[in-house]
């Protein structure tokens, strides 16, 4: 287990039992959750605990749901006394007299307590009459003895499945849920309804592996329809990038934005825009085809077209797509976890004609390059993830390099540094890269992982010998950190760097 | 312990009341006992109910009757909802506490209560291969341990009020928590594992602060 993860087991462990964790504590969680592999995945088990009872119930289910259903609202609606003894007797008898081989369950005729109060119960369910016993069954059935349970209630109500796996990114991206703010983690279930923002920055999700929607900064989108026939997001404000990989004939998938509806009809990339006030909705197709709706107009729209409504004059019309690479790379935010990058992408049928000329650049997109720069360093953590699956330790940390000095602006960058200088210390043997990365992260200010850089340096210091510089480091972690769980530990090491302290 | 779980009928003031609307005014048909309206949510709770039973009461042949009981118990507290909670969050509450009294009551009819060592090795599902998912996960857990887990992270219950629903210390409520995420950490599924195992495996500070 790595230092942050150890560290983030210690404070989440202590979250658990009711420990009130500081502001900064809480930082450094949000900090290691949002850099390390390792945690992500905890989180991502602890997740799907905490979300464990929306799934499917439990295993092998003796009774079906609806009779599970009947029996409580029997006990409930005849408000007996003692409803446990009587809801259990109730429900086992009646499983009996189920029985499609028996005689029929009027037959049980008292011959104990128990069954004398299943009568009981069923003579009332006659006279209630609840809705479930009506559905589908004509209202003497219902009364007349001799059909097993099963036959005499209807058939289940086909449930919708509004609740589907939407695997998020895995790009450290904070999404966030809108009724909560939670941020929006992979393998994190949402459901049908749910409002989705990006916040200050860009962040995508997948759905079910080939839908990939990236927003914008400032932009919001809504999980209208997540139905197994219908698949359904309103842009709500901002610009969403979609990718489709994949097309399902079976389903509808459909992004809209206030009137307008764009209607996927292919494996497709296209990006949706609205202007705050949704005077102007604009979908631009970089790949596939799609059909554009809005006020009772409809049109098809194809390869590097684009669609532009406007609410004022209600028109709806098409324009060449010419615009330049900066754009499509603003079109196709983070594209690219499905299968084609947004360079690929565009550069596949009119990649000549799509440099030539600017086209249709609506001023808003031409800040697509200032967006890139952005977008870049978390492309790269993602790349660097990849490679440490695959343990490529070196080509990880190069890239983890490249976010640190090419990008030295972004959050990303300094985050990076601890990173960066674990994996230096503890998969390439190399202490004293290690100590450049540790030294310039606490140089540049420090932070949430300020003690796990401090406790690197100290590492550091061990491995190459510099017991001087070994001990100064660890007497400047205890006078900084000194409640740390590292610092009894480091306590008994300073003993034996230095007997004669106390 | 939340007003919404409280078994007092006292009002709950309007201002408390964070998911108002549709599910308040359902719980109001309910508690007045309109047979559609107690239809309706047993309906729309019924699934998460018998989850939350079968993983608490893992194995048992006595699950459904619990989920149950359960389902009755969310019926007749209908009065008590205030709003303040989401609806299934409520009715979660309900179904930890109504399926830890009911477990513990079937097994002090089985006597099973003198060796809660022995009745936590029983209830274990051992198996050579590692889980492929939560619920093997959960059945590699010790009964206690699981239980603690479960009603703590998925029931949202307090370290107090488990200790109140198991009748032990919090201290051993928090022990058992303790033992139980990192237990659960290691059986993380494979594929959660796979990705575990990427990165800083060695333990720097085992080796390096010792």
């Amino acid at each position: 287990m790595s230092t942050l993860t150890e560290r983030w087991v210690n404070l989440r462990d202590r979250e658990a039992v009711g420990d009130a964790l500081s502001p900064a504590e809480l930082a450094a969680v949000g900090e290691i959750e949002g850099i390390d592999p390792e945690v992500q995945a905890y989180v991502a088990q602890m997740r799907e605990l905490e979300t464990y009872l929306e799934g499917k119930h439990g295993e092998h289910p003796t009774t079906p749901d609806h009779q599970l259903v009947l029996r409580a609202l029997s006990a409930v609606q005849l408000d007996s006394p003692s409803p446990r003894v009587q809801a259990i007797d109730h429900d086992r008898e009646l499983a009996r007299a189920a029985d499609p081989e028996g005689p029929g369950w009027i037959r049980l005729a008292a011959t104990s307590l128990s069954v004398g109060m299943t009568v009981a119960a069923a003579l009332a369910l006659i006279m209630y009459e609840p809705r479930s016993l009506r559905r589908g069954v004509p209202a003497k059935a219902a009364t007349v003895a001799g059909p097993p349970l099963e036959a005499m209630v209807a058939a289940p109500k086909p449930k919708v499945e509004a609740l589907l796996q939407v695997r998020t990114s895995e790009r450290g991206a904070r999404l966030r849920r809108g009724h909560t703010a939670d941020v929006v983690l992979p393998g994190m279930l949402l459901g049908q309804g749910d409002r989705i923002s990006s916040g200050e920055k860009v962040g995508c999700f997948v759905i079910e592996g080939h839908l990939e929607f990236c927003l914008a900064a400032n932009s919001v989108t809504v999980l209208k329809a997540l139905a197994e026939n219908n698949l359904l997001l309103e842009l709500e404000r901002g610009h969403m990038s979609v990718h489709a990989s994949a097309a399902n004939p079976q389903r509808r998938f459909a992004v809209m934005a206030d009137e307008v509806e764009v209607r996927a009809q292919s494996p497709v990339a296209f990006g949706l825009e609205a202007t705050a006030d949704k005077g102007v909705v604009r979908a631009r197709v970089l790949r596939g085809r799609v059909r554009v709706s809005a006020d009772a107009q409809s049109l098809e729209v194809g390869d590097l077209k684009s669609a532009v409504y406007r609410r004022d004059t209600r028109e709806l019309d098409t324009v060449d797509l010419a615009p330049g690479p900066a754009q499509h790379e603003w079109e196709l935010i983070g594209t690219g976890r499905l299968g084609a990058s947004a360079a690929a992408l565009w550069s596949t049928p009119d990649r000549a004609k799509a440099s030539a000329t600017e086209g249709d650049v609506e001023p808003a997109l031409t800040a697509g390059a200032g967006q890139q720069q952005v977008q870049a360093p978390r492309e790269m953590m993602q790349e660097a993830w990849e490679l440490l699956k695959a343990e490529r330790w070196q080509e990880a940390a190069e890239v983890y390099k490249r976010i640190a000095d090419e990008a030295p602006e972004s959050e990303e960058s300094h985050i990076v540094l601890v990173r960066l200088g674990d994996l230096l210390l503890e998969r390439l043997a190399d202490p004293a890269g290690a100590l450049v990365a540790f030294d310039r992260y606490l140089r540049e200010g420090g932070g949430p992982l300020s003690a796990e850089a401090r406790h690197g340096r100290i590492t550091v210091f061990r491995r190459l010998g510099r017991a001087a510089d070994e001990r100064a480091a660890i007497d400047e972690f205890l006078r900084l950190h000194g409640k740390s769980t590292d610092a009894p530990s480091l306590e008994a090491r300073l003993r034996v760097l230095s007997p004669e302290a106390p | 312990m939340n007003s919404d779980d409280h078994v007092s009928r006292r009002a709950v003031p309007a201002a408390d009341a964070k998911y108002s609307g549709p599910d308040v005014a359902l719980m109001r048909r309910v508690a007045a006992g309109v047979p559609d309206a107690q239809e309706e949510l047993a309906e729309r709770l019924v699934m998460r109910v018998r989850r939350g039973a079968h993983a608490l009461m893992r194995g048992s042949a006595d699950a459904d009757d619990s989920a149950q009981l359960a389902l009755i118990e969310i019926l007749r507290s209908a009065h008590n909802y205030s709003g303040r909670l989401s609806l299934e969050h409520w009715a979660d509450r309900i179904v930890g506490r109504s399926v830890v009294r009911f477990s513990r009551a079937v097994r002090r009819r089985a006597g099973a209560f003198a060796t809660g060592t022995a009745e936590d090795e029983s209830t274990l599902e051992r198996s050579d291969r590692p889980p492929r998912n939560l619920d093997e996960c959960l059945g590699r857990l010790p009964m206690t341990a699981r239980e603690a887990l479960l009603l703590r992270h998925a029931f949202r219950q307090s370290v107090e009020e488990i200790a109140e629903l198991t009748q032990v210390s919090p201290d051993t409520v928090r022990d058992r928590l303790l033992v139980a995420r990192k237990e659960f950490r290691r059986l993380a599924p494979a594929h959660q594992r796979e990705l575990a195992s990427l990165v800083g495996t060695t333990d720097r500070r085992a080796r390096g602060a010792s």
